[in-house]
C-alpha cells in the first residue's frame, strides 16, 4: 500500500473513533498527509503551521490531486457563481467520502430522538452526480429511517405537492422529521407556507438542516433570518434549525447544532476529523476568538487531495469552530478608472 | 458660462491654483488633511499625491499648454469630466488642461474619493476666481436621474471608470464626443543590463518601488508587472531586491491601512500564485505588499493593487501578448530600463511587434508616476483634442 492509502486507512479509522483521540493525534494524523502530499513548509513553523495550506481558487485553476485523475471515483464541481468559473474535486475514495458524511451528519444532525423520517428538498447525487452536496444527499437518504425518505424535488424544482402534504401528515402522526435544503429551497417552501396562509406545526424532534445555496440567487436571507423564519412557520425549537457549512473542496462538514455543540453564542463547529483556523490573511498566524480572519480548513478526510484548504470566506473565531462566515469581497479596485461599490452604473447594470 | 480670459491671465490663474496646492500652509494643509481622511492615505502620502498632481504645472509649462489650447479650431460649451479613482492628478488634469483649451468644465467627483474635486473647485473660487466661473462641481450621486441628463446634455465629455460606467456614458450620447479613461495599467520592461549586477539591480528595484508606493498602487501608471530579462541578476534575486525596496518605500511612503477583506484577497491571490508555481515574497510584516515570482513563460494574472508586484522572466525578446495577455489595448506605460542604446530600440521593436501593448507613455523606471504636464494619458492630450473639436 501506498503511503496514502495508509493514511487514508488511519483516517477511516479515526472517523469511526468519533475523531481522533486527542488534539496531539489530530495533528500527528494531519502533519503525515501533509507530508505525504508534499505540503510541509521548510522552516520553524510548529503544529497546524507547518502545513502550506491550498488556496480554495487553486480548484479552479489545476487539478489538485494526489493521485492520477483517471483514478477518480467521482469529480465534484463548484458551481462558480461566486467567481464566474467552476472549480473540480477529483474525489478518490467515495466511500471515504461517505463515512465521513454520515458520521457528522449522524453526530450534528440525527442526535436524539432521532426522526423517524428524512425530506430533503435537495435533489439527490444522481440527479446531480458532479455536487457534493446532492451526494451527501443521496448518503443521508440509505441510512435506516423508520418510513421511507422523502425527495420533494422535481427537476430544478420543489414538489410542493408531495411536500405539504408529508409536512402535514407529520404534524398530524406525530412522527418526527428532519427536513434537508438549501437557503433558497427553505425560502422556497416558506413563500409557498406563506401563499397558502399555512403554518405547519412539526412534531416533537422534528428539524431542519439548512445550508448555504443563497448566494447570487437574488434572494438573499441571513443565516439568522432564514433560522428565526424556519422555527415560526415550521414550529420547531430554534435548537432544530441546524446548519450545515460544506464545501466542494471538502470532504468534510461544519455544524451549527446548539443541542451538539452547547451552550454559548451559535457558531459552526467542524466534525472531529477536521480542524477550522481562522488565520490573519496578512501573516496566516491564527487569530484569537472574536477576530475575524480567513478560514482555513484542515481536514483529514482530505488525505488524497489537500489536507488543508485556504478559503476565500472571512469569518469570526471562536474556540471550537466559526461563525459569521462571509465571503470576502476581494482585493481594492485599482486604476485611475475604478470606482466604489456605488458605482453610478448600478442603476442600469444590477450585479448578479 | 462665460468666455475665457486672454492666455496671460489664464496662464497667470492656472499657475496660482498650483502654486496654492504646492505650497504648505494652514489652509492647504487643511485640505490635504481632508483627501487625508477620504482615501485613507496618511497625511504625508496624500500630502505627496497632491503634490505630484500640481508639480507638473510651473508658470513655464501652464503657459506652454495654455499655447497648445488656444488653436482657432471650434470648442465645446463645456466639458463636463466623470472622475474615478482616488488619484488627484485627474482632476487636476481635467480643470487644468480643458481651462488651458479655453473650454469651461464641469467636475462629476470620483465615488470612490469625492472629496479633492470638491476641495478643487473651492480653492479655484478662492485663489484664482478669474477662472471660477468656468470651473464648477456636479456633486450628485451615481443614481440621480439628473447625472445621467447631465451625460446626455454635455456637449463634451471626459469620462473615467471602469468599462461598464464608460460604455455606459458613451450609450447616453451617442453621436456627441466623449473621450474616454477606462482601465488600464502599467508594467516595466527591463532588460538584462539594467539587471548586470546587484548595485544595478538595486537601483532599478528602487525605482520600481517608487512608482509603485505612491497612491498604493492605484494609479493607471502604478506598475504591478515587471518584466525581467534573464541573463542578468536572477529573476529570483532581482524580486528579493524589490521586496526590500518595497518595504523601505513604505517607510517613505505611508500606505493607507487595508481592510481586512482587502488584505483577504490579496492572501488568495499569492496563494494561488503560490499553487501554480510562483513564489511568493512577503513584506516584513506580512501581506501586502508582495513580490511574486511567476515560472517562466506564465501569464501574468489579474493583481490585487495594494502594493502587489508580479515579476515574469523572459527570454529573448519580450512578447507582451503572451506575457501581459489582459493588458491588450489597456496600457497605459511602460518603464523600460536598460541601456538607452539597447533598451530603447528593443522596446520600440517589442511594441511594434505587439502594438496592442503599446503604452500611452514610456519612461524610465521611477518616473511612470511623475508625467510631465502636457502627458497624452489614455492616448489623447486632452487640451489639444478640445481646442480640435468638431462639434
Amino acid at each position: 500500500m501506498t503511503d496514502l492509502a495508509l493514511l487514508a486507512a488511519d483516517v477511516r479509522a479515526a472517523i469511526r473513533a468519533g475523531g481522533p483521540a486527542t488534539d496531539a493525534d489530530f495533528e500527528d494524523l494531519c502533519l503525515a498527509i501533509a507530508g505525504a502530499q508534499g505540503r510541509l513548509r521548510e522552516g520553524d513553523a510548529d503544529g497546524l503551521d507547518r502545513i502550506e495550506p491550498v488556496p480554495e481558487g487553486a480548484f479552479k485553476l489545476m487539478t489538485v490531486a494526489c493521485f492520477p485523475p483517471s483514478e477518480a471515483e467521482a469529480e465534484f464541481r463548484t458551481s462558480g457563481t461566486t467567481t464566474g468559473s467552476p472549480g473540480r474535486h477529483l474525489v478518490r475514495d467515495l466511500r471515504l467520502y461517505r463515512e465521513s458524511a454520515l458520521a457528522g451528519f449522524d453526530r450534528f444532525v440525527l442526535y436524539p430522538p432521532r426522526p423517524a423520517r428524512v425530506v430533503t428538498l435537495i435533489p439527490p447525487g444522481e440527479a446531480r452526480p458532479s455536487s457534493s452536496l446532492s451526494r451527501m444527499v443521496s448518503f443521508a437518504l440509505e441510512c435506516d429511517w423508520a418510513l421511507p425518505p422523502l425527495v420533494a424535488r422535481d427537476g430544478d424544482s420543489l414538489a410542493l405537492d408531495r411536500l405539504l402534504p408529508a409536512l402535514r401528515g407529520a404534524g398530524r402522526d406525530g412522527e418526527a422529521l428532519v427536513i434537508l435544503g438549501t437557503s433558497l429551497d427553505f425560502l422556497t417552501l416558506l413563500e409557498a407556507l406563506a401563499a397558502a396562509g399555512e403554518a405547519i406545526r412539526l412534531p416533537a424532534g422534528s428539524r431542519v438542516m439548512h445550508t448555504g445555496g443563497e448566494k447570487a440567487s437574488g434572494r438573499e436571507l441571513s443565516r439568522e433570518a432564514l433560522a428565526h423564519r424556519l422555527v415560526a412557520a415550521l414550529g420547531i425549537a430554534p435548537e432544530d434549525a441546524v446548519e450545515e457549512f460544506g464545501m466542494t473542496e471538502l470532504l468534510s462538514q461544519a455544524y451549527d447544532a446548539p443541542r451538539v455543540t452547547g451552550g454559548g453564542p451559535r457558531r459552526l463547529v467542524p466534525v472531529p476529523w477536521m480542524r477550522s483556523r481562522v488565520l490573519d490573511p496578512g501573516t496566516l498566524a491564527e487569530v484569537p476568538a472574536g477576530a475575524t480572519g480567513l478560514v482555513c480548513h484542515y481536514d483529514l478526510a482530505n488525505v488524497h487531495t489537500a489536507v488543508a484548504v485556504l478559503t476565500g470566506d472571512l469569518a469570526t473565531g471562536a474556540a471550537d469552530g466559526f461563525s459569521d462566515v462571509r465571503r470576502a469581497p476581494g482585493a481594492a479596485a485599482r486604476g485611475c478608472s475604478s470606482e466604489a461599490s456605488d458605482r453610478w452604473t448600478h442603476s442600469r447594470t444590477p450585479t448578479s | 458660462m462665460d468666455a475665457l480670459p486672454h492666455a496671460d491671465e489664464l496662464t497667470a490663474a492656472l499657475s496660482g491654483l498650483a502654486a496654492w496646492w504646492l505650497s504648505p500652509g494652514p489652509s492647504r494643509d487643511a485640505a490635504v488633511a481632508v483627501v487625508s481622511g477620504s482615501t485613507g492615505w496618511p497625511f504625508p502620502h496624500a500630502a505627496e499625491a497632491v503634490r505630484r498632481a500640481f508639480s507638473p504645472y510651473t508658470p513655464r509649462t501652464i503657459a506652454g499648454i495654455v499655447r497648445a489650447g488656444g488653436g482657432p479650431g471650434p470648442r465645446p460649451g463645456y466639458l463636463l469630466a466623470i472622475l474615478a479613482g482616488r488619484v488627484p492628478a485627474v482632476a487636476a488634469n481635467a480643470v487644468i488642461r480643458s481651462l488651458a483649451a479655453r473650454v469651461p468644465v464641469v467636475l462629476k467627483p470620483s465615488s470612490a474619493e469625492p472629496e479633492f474635486a470638491r476641495l478643487l473647485v473651492a480653492s479655484v473660487r478662492a485663489v484664482a476666481p478669474v477662472i471660477a466661473p468656468r470651473v464648477a462641481l456636479l456633486d450628485l450621486p451615481s443614481s440621480d436621474p439628473r447625472l445621467a441628463q447631465a451625460v446626455r446634455d454635455a456637449p463634451a465629455c471626459l469620462a473615467y471608470g471602469s468599462d461598464a460606467s464608460v460604455a455606459a456614458v458613451v450609450a447616453l450620447r451617442p453621436g456627441l464626443p466623449t473621450l474616454v479613461g477606462a482601465h488600464r495599467e502599467s508594467f516595466v520592461l527591463a532588460f538584462a543590463d539594467a539587471l548586470r549586477d546587484g548595485s544595478a539591480a538595486r537601483r532599478l528595484a528602487t525605482a520600481v518601488a517608487d512608482d509603485v508606493a505612491i497612491y498604493d498602487q492605484s494609479g493607471c501608471l502604478s506598475p504591478h508587472y515587471a518584466l525581467v530579462e534573464l541573463g542578468g541578476l536572477p529573476p529570483h534575486a532581482f524580486a528579493a531586491l524589490l521586496r526590500d525596496e518595497m518595504a523601505r518605500a513604505a517607510l517613505r511612503v505611508l500606505p493607507a491601512p487595508p481592510s481586512i477583506a482587502e488584505v483577504a484577497g490579496v492572501r488568495m491571490f499569492v496563494e494561488e500564485c503560490r499553487a501554480l508555481g510562483g513564489l511568493v515574497l512577503p513584506g516584513p510584516a506580512g501581506i501586502p505588499p508582495a513580490v511574486v515570482l511567476l515560472p517562466p513563460g506564465a501569464p501574468a494574472r489579474p493583481g490585487p493593487g495594494l502594493r502587489v508586484v508580479q515579476v515574469l522572466p523572459f527570454e529573448g525578446e519580450p512578447d507582451p501578448d503572451a506575457l501581459l495577455p489582459r493588458l491588450a489595448g489597456r496600457v497605459q506605460g511602460v518603464a523600460v530600463a536598460g541601456d538607452r542604446s539597447r533598451a530603447h530600440p528593443r522596446a520600440a521593436a517589442a511594441f511594434a511587434a505587439h502594438p496592442a501593448h503599446r503604452p500611452c507613455r514610456a519612461c524610465a523606471p521611477g518616473r511612470l508616476q511623475r508625467p510631465p504636464a502636457s502627458w497624452p494619458e489614455n492616448g489623447v492630450v486632452i487640451e489639444r483634442a478640445l481646442s480640435g473639436f468638431r462639434p
